[in-house]
Formats: C-alpha cells, structure tokens, sequence
C-alpha cells in the first residue's frame, strides 16, 4: 500500500503571533514552526499501514525550501521520502490542493493522508478541494481508521455519538485527533533523517482565487467594568447598557 | 477583609498535601497589606498563634495550624509592579507559579526555579525555599529573590534588599523601618553540602534577607516579593533516555552532571557540547505506572532519564551528536531514546513527568494505601553509590514504591506506599535508614519541602543541639512570643 502524506507548517501554537507591517501576513520573526498537529495524526497513521500491509510512505509540503525542517521531523518519524514543492510568496489554498493533485498523480498512491485542517489559517479546504481535483473517494475527520482488504471503514465523530463511514481505494482520509497516538521521534531516526535527500520541485502556477485583505489579531480580553450595587451604579449600568452595548 | 469562624468554612483550610490536618478558631482572609497587619494585630493582641496559609501544596505540614488563627493569602495574587528592562517583579505573595508563568510568557521572560507543583505559591516558596527540576542549572528560590517586605513576628515591618544587610562574618544587623535594631551573632552552624531546606540560613557573611527565605513562617510574614526573570532560552532540546541497567544509568548522571555543571558557567549560546539545564530521575516502579499511557516505554527499561539543554539553533546538530555519542556509550537502548525539539513536544515531556504523581494517587486510592516520602539529597561525591543504596534497599523490601526526583541535584524522592499497619513500621523503618545514610554522607534530611510539623524529628538529627538552640534564640528575637509559625521546624 502506498501512502502519501501531505504537511502543513504552521506557527507553533504556543507561539506569539504577530501581524507583519503589510498588515496581510504573519511577521516571521522569532516564530518557531512545527508540523500542523493534525498532520502528525496522518503521519502516524500512515506509517502504521505501512507496518501493517508494506508499500511506502511519502510526505509533501507545498511551502518555501525552509519546511524541510518539517519534512526532517517526518523522515525521523519514519517517512521514506519528503518532498517540497516550491511556492511563492503568496498563495491561497487552491494553489496548495492543485500542486498537491499534480504531485499525487505523479505518484499514483492508494491513500492519502492529511490534517482535518491546518491549525495557522483554519481554512478546512484542501482535503475536499484535493479529492476532487484527482477524484479520490474523500472521508474527511477521521477518529479511527480500520482498513480490511479494499474496504476503508472510517470513524467520525458527531454531535452526541460516531458516524460509521465505509468506502474504498484509492481515496483520502482527513484525521481528527484521537486517530492514534504519534510515536517520539527517536535520537538516532533525527540524527539520520538529518541527511536525508530532500526533493525540492517547482510548483505550477495557478490564478489566486482568494487574496488576504487585512489581518488582525482578535482582542484578548474583553474589557469589563465593575459597578457597586448603589442607585447611581445601577443608573449608570443601565446607561451602559443603552447607549455602549446597544443591547436595550 | 473576609473572616470565616464557623467550622466548615475553616475546614479546607486545615490540611496541606501531606494530609496532615490541624485545628483553627478563626481565618482571616485579607485583601490588602494593610489588612494583614490588622488581622495579624489582633492575633498579638488576644495572644493567638497564627498560621500563614499559601496554596496548600505542602507536603510537611507548614501550613496546617496548630490552633488559633489562619492567615490566608489567596486574595493578595496579584503582580505589582513589573520592570520590563530590569527583568524584575514585583509580586504579593498569594500569586501561583502558574499565573505568575502566564504573565511572563508575553514577555518573552521566566522564573527560573521552577517547582513541579505550578499551583504553589510564591509565598510558599519562599517559606521553604522551594526548588526545582531547573534548580539544577540556575539555583532555588533563594537565588531569585531581589527584595522581601516582610512584617516580623514582633510585629516590626522591614524592607530587606540583597546586597543591603550583609554579615559581619558571623554577625548580621539589619534596621527596621521604624529603626528598631536586630543583631544576631551566631556560630559556624554546619549546613549541608547540598540544596536544602532544612532550618534557618545561617552561613558566614550571609545576606539578611536569605534569614528570612526558607524559615517557614516562623520569622516573619512576607507581604511583596521582588523576584528576578531571566530571557527565555532561543530553543531547548529535551529527552527522555531509557536504560536497562542502574549501574550504567548511575556513571551516566555523574558523567553529564559533572559536564553540564562546567559547561553551564557559559552563557547557551555559546555552547555547542553537552549542557542540561536539568536532570531528572525515573525507576522501574515509576515507568510501570507510567506504560499504561506510554505504551512506547521499552519493555526492557528499567529506568530513565530526563534531560533538557537550552541552545540557539545553530548548534543543534552539534549538540544533538554528542548527546548521541554519550548516550550510546552507556546503554543499549539509544534507539529508544525520545527526542522533543518543538515547544508542543516539550509539552508531551513534561506531562510524561506530571503524570507520574497522578498515576501515583490513582493507585493509592484505588488500593487503599498511604504514602510517604522522603526528600533527602547528598553531596555530590555520594551520587552513585546513593541511587545504587535505595534502589537495593528498596528492591529487597516488601512495600510498593516509586523513586523519582532531581538526580541532578543528588536529590530523590524514594515514595513509599504501606498497606497495612506492619507494612507503615517497616515503612517508616526504611525512612529512617535513608535518613541515616544522608547524614552520614553530610547530606540533607528535606532538600525542598521543608521541615514543617513532620520531619521534626528528622531536623533534630540533622542539627547539634548548639546549633538548634542558635536557631532558637533567632525564633524567639523576632517571634518572641512564638505566635507565628508555631510548631514549625523546631519546638
């Protein structure tokens, strides 16, 4: 079975995120960068099938020649081979799932696995924009991944229970976290992986079909007043309410 | 100010997490600095005992009253002042480890110290000297300390400021605000060449603020602490290395600590081989708690270590590969040795290390046990042949177990857990043996707890009894009617 895995690099999320002076993109500066960590349930996932029924593991990224840092945590994990496809500057989301389908239908995998979403710009698009790019069957949001022969049975949970879904190769599966537990990547795994090849390939250009306006980091607190229980504080609240809040 | 008289409201407040329980009329809950000195005005004037309550994270009793009054903290938590270039805070002393935490991490700063229990507070931790798993690399709490405004058991308030109030060999004065003088001449008191948190701070050319840190509310009250921050480390490698083989795991410690400790004098960035900023102890026991959420524990492990190393990024291949190579040199399970480079996998890391106390009371109270433990470090010399004593000691005893703590430090915590009457004699029969084997190595009986109302007797041992009534006379020039702090450390 041939399993491909696509990874996202994002922010760390214990990371202090700050907006940069064009006032559309992150300001890079001091900010680490990890796997997304949904991606890590696909590697995971992806490398106990190779366990279990042999074939090969292969993890892309489509970003700048820096997430090979990314792509060496996935090789320590156990990948076999990484790739990174070279994007420019800016970019959008169909521009990742369009070089993603033109990589996957280079190398032809049974299943493909990837992050529910990517946790720096949430946008959920590329799984269901991928399968259909390369028609694929999709099964987005998996918690637990059984395959038997041909058949796919995939877990999801919904609201008050789970959701049984079958389908069959080749195809797509997004993870939810509770896949799996992913294994530590290992001393001597992070020392090899550290001179493992890198594939480096150029991305195909693709029309922007969604530009980055403005960003802004949302305000941390709300701002509370307190007020006493006297007839002036509960004028004044009322006040409040009225004219600040709007909401009588 | 708030005030609690009726006996369920008092009840939470009459335990620590040794479960020790004492008694208490009245708990004065105050709201501002001003209101402890009211509260504790009263205490004097009805001639009450009173008992400074933190967090209650304890685990010897200092803060479980003897009768009388309990002062609580919680409501004075907050940051008082904060120097952004200076690297300094200025904190009341109810605020926790973990707020205390979230408020530097906007600034890029930290409190090295870094006690496990992060819902302590800061005024606990200066109570006993609390220390670490990073203690190893940067010192206890004492090292932090910049400034205390304390109010003194006679009811004297003080500013203290290192650097201000140093000894004359062995003789300290300080002025309080209202220009009271104290002098206090002591002797060369034997302290242990270890970190300790055992009995007042009594060395030669002393600092009178280190007098006050660690004397577990028996001195004074502190009011506002200064503590100093350092710049969070550029990265920090951590690892968890599994070995099958104590003896090779005790030469390992002694090899990296011995390295780390010279290495460590110069500043992380300038350092491409091995330096830990902390070293950290698990047994066999404690792994066979932990494999039931860590299934990726090797079977043959028989112990591990923890470690971490701040670095700037330039250097971690160069780091990482003479961790290899030393590793490799002496156990067999490099293989399964993790790695966290990331913050999220730090996270994984230490909540391997959280868990253990966890899994430790899931087991207690399942079985019905007790638990006690012990907090004794020795010098450095005595590192190996100290891990090899307790492990044989304990392998051969018929109780349940788990050692853990800051190898790095000399310093273990063997946590015993009877269950039965006979099994707490033997139990407590083990504890003493340790207990013995520390001070004779010249060791500690508490490295971090403290002495509180149940390592007394331990503390008796540890001291001649010159040296203790020195600690006596000190108790009785400042807490002259013994009202505050009663029962801790010494009668």
């Amino acid at each position: 079975m041939n399993v491909l895995i696509c990874i996202s690099r994002v922010p760390d999320t214990a990371t202090k995120i700050v907006v940069g002076s064009d006032g559309k993109t992150i300001d890079n500066q001091g900010v680490k960068f990890i796997i997304n960590p949904y991606d890590e349930y696909a590697i995971e996932e992806g490398l106990r099938i190779k366990e279990k029924f042999g074939g090969s593991v292969t993890a892309v990224t489509v970003g700048s020649e820096q997430s090979s840092d990314i792509l060496r945590t996935a090789l320590a994990m156990g990948v076999e081979k990484a790739t990174i496809i070279k994007a420019p500057e800016i970019f959008d989301s169909y521009f990742v799932a369009y070089n993603l389908a033109e990589y996957a239908k280079s190398i032809k995998p049974d299943i493909i696995l990837l992050g529910r979403q990517s946790v720096d710009f949430d946008s959920f698009q590329i799984p269901s924009l991928l399968a259909g790019l390369i028609d694929y069957n999709l099964v987005t949001v998996v918690s637990k991944l059984t395959i038997d022969a041909n058949k796919i049975i995939c877990e999801r949970d919904v609201e008050g229970g789970k959701e049984i879904v079958e389908t069959n190769l080749p195809c797509i599966i997004s993870a939810q976290k509770g896949l799996n537990e992913p294994r530590y990547p290992k001393l001597p795994d992070i020392m090899k992986a550290k001179s493992k090849p890198i594939e480096i390939l150029e991305a195909k250009p693709t029309d922007l079909k969604m530009e980055v306006i403005s960003m802004e980091i949302p305000m941390k607190q709300r701002i509370g007043k307190i007020l006493s229980d006297s007839d002036e504080d509960i004028n004044e609240l009322v006040r409040l309410l009225h004219e600040e809040a709007k909401v009588i | 100010m708030i005030i609690k008289t009726e006996k369920d409201l008092i009840k939470p407040y009459l335990k620590d997490a040794s479960n020790y329980e004492g008694y208490a009329d009245i708990v004065y809950i105050p709201e501002t600095i001003a209101e402890i000195q009211e509260a504790f005005e009263n205490c004097i004037r009805n001639k009450q005992k009173v008992t400074i309550s933190g967090a209650g994270t304890g685990l010897t009793g200092g803060k479980v009253p003897e009768g009388g009054a309990i002062i609580s903290m919680e409501k004075l938590n907050k940051v008082v002042d904060f120097d952004l270039n200076q690297k300094t805070i200025k904190v009341q002393p109810g605020i926790t480890l973990i707020d205390l935490e979230k408020f530097l991490d906007d600034y890029n700063l930290f409190y090295p110290p870094n006690p496990t229990e992060n819902n302590s507070t800061i005024g606990g931790n200066i109570a006993t000297n609390a220390s670490g798993s990073r203690t190893f690399k940067y010192g206890a709490t004492r090292d932090f300390v910049l400034s205390l405004e304390l109010i003194l058991g006679d009811n004297e308030k003080v500013k203290l400021s290192r650097g201000e109030a140093i000894a004359d060999g062995y003789f300290l004065k300080f002025k309080t605000n209202s220009g009271k003088l104290y002098s206090i001449e002591f002797n060369d008191i034997k302290m242990p060449y270890t970190k300790n948190a055992s009995g007042y701070y009594l060395k030669k050319n002393m600092d009178a603020i280190d007098l006050f840190i660690g004397s577990e509310g028996s001195l004074a009250i502190t009011t506002l602490a200064e503590l100093k921050l350092l710049d969070k480390p550029d990265y920090v490698i951590g690892g968890v290395i599994f070995f099958n083989d104590i003896v090779s795991l005790s030469d390992f410690v002694v090899t990296i600590r011995d390295l780390s400790k010279i290495n460590n004098q110069k500043h992380y960035s300038i350092i491409n081989t091995i330096a830990a900023r902390l070293i950290e102890y698990f047994d066999s026991r404690s792994l066979n708690l932990l494999k039931p959420f860590y299934p990726q524990i090797p079977e043959s492990a028989i112990a591990a270590i923890w470690f971490e190393q701040e670095y700037i990024k330039d250097n971690e291949d160069l780091i990482l590969n003479e961790w290899y190579k030393l590793i490799d040199n002496y156990t067999s399970l490099t293989q399964h040795t993790w790695i966290a480079l990331s913050d999220n996998e730090h996270k994984k890391l230490a909540e391997f290390r959280h868990r253990l106390p966890l899994a430790v009371n899931d087991i207690i109270s399942q079985k019905k046990l007790l638990k006690i433990g012990t907090d004794t470090a020795v010098p450095d010399d005595y590192l190996k042949d100290y891990i090899l004593f307790i492990n044989n000691l304990l392998t051969k005893s018929n109780i349940e177990y788990a050692i853990w703590g800051h190898i790095g430090n000399n310093h273990l915590h063997s946590n015993l857990f009877p269950a039965s009457d006979n099994d707490m004699k033997n139990a407590l029969n083990l504890y003493d043996i340790i207990i013995d084997y520390s001070l004779d190595k010249k060791g500690t009986v508490s490295a971090e707890h403290g002495i509180g109302k149940l390592k007394k007797k331990y503390f008796y041992r540890m001291f001649n009894a010159e040296s203790i009534e020195i600690m006596r006379d000190i108790r009785r020039l400042f807490n002259p009617d013994n009202l505050l702090g009663t029962g801790n450390i010494f009668d």
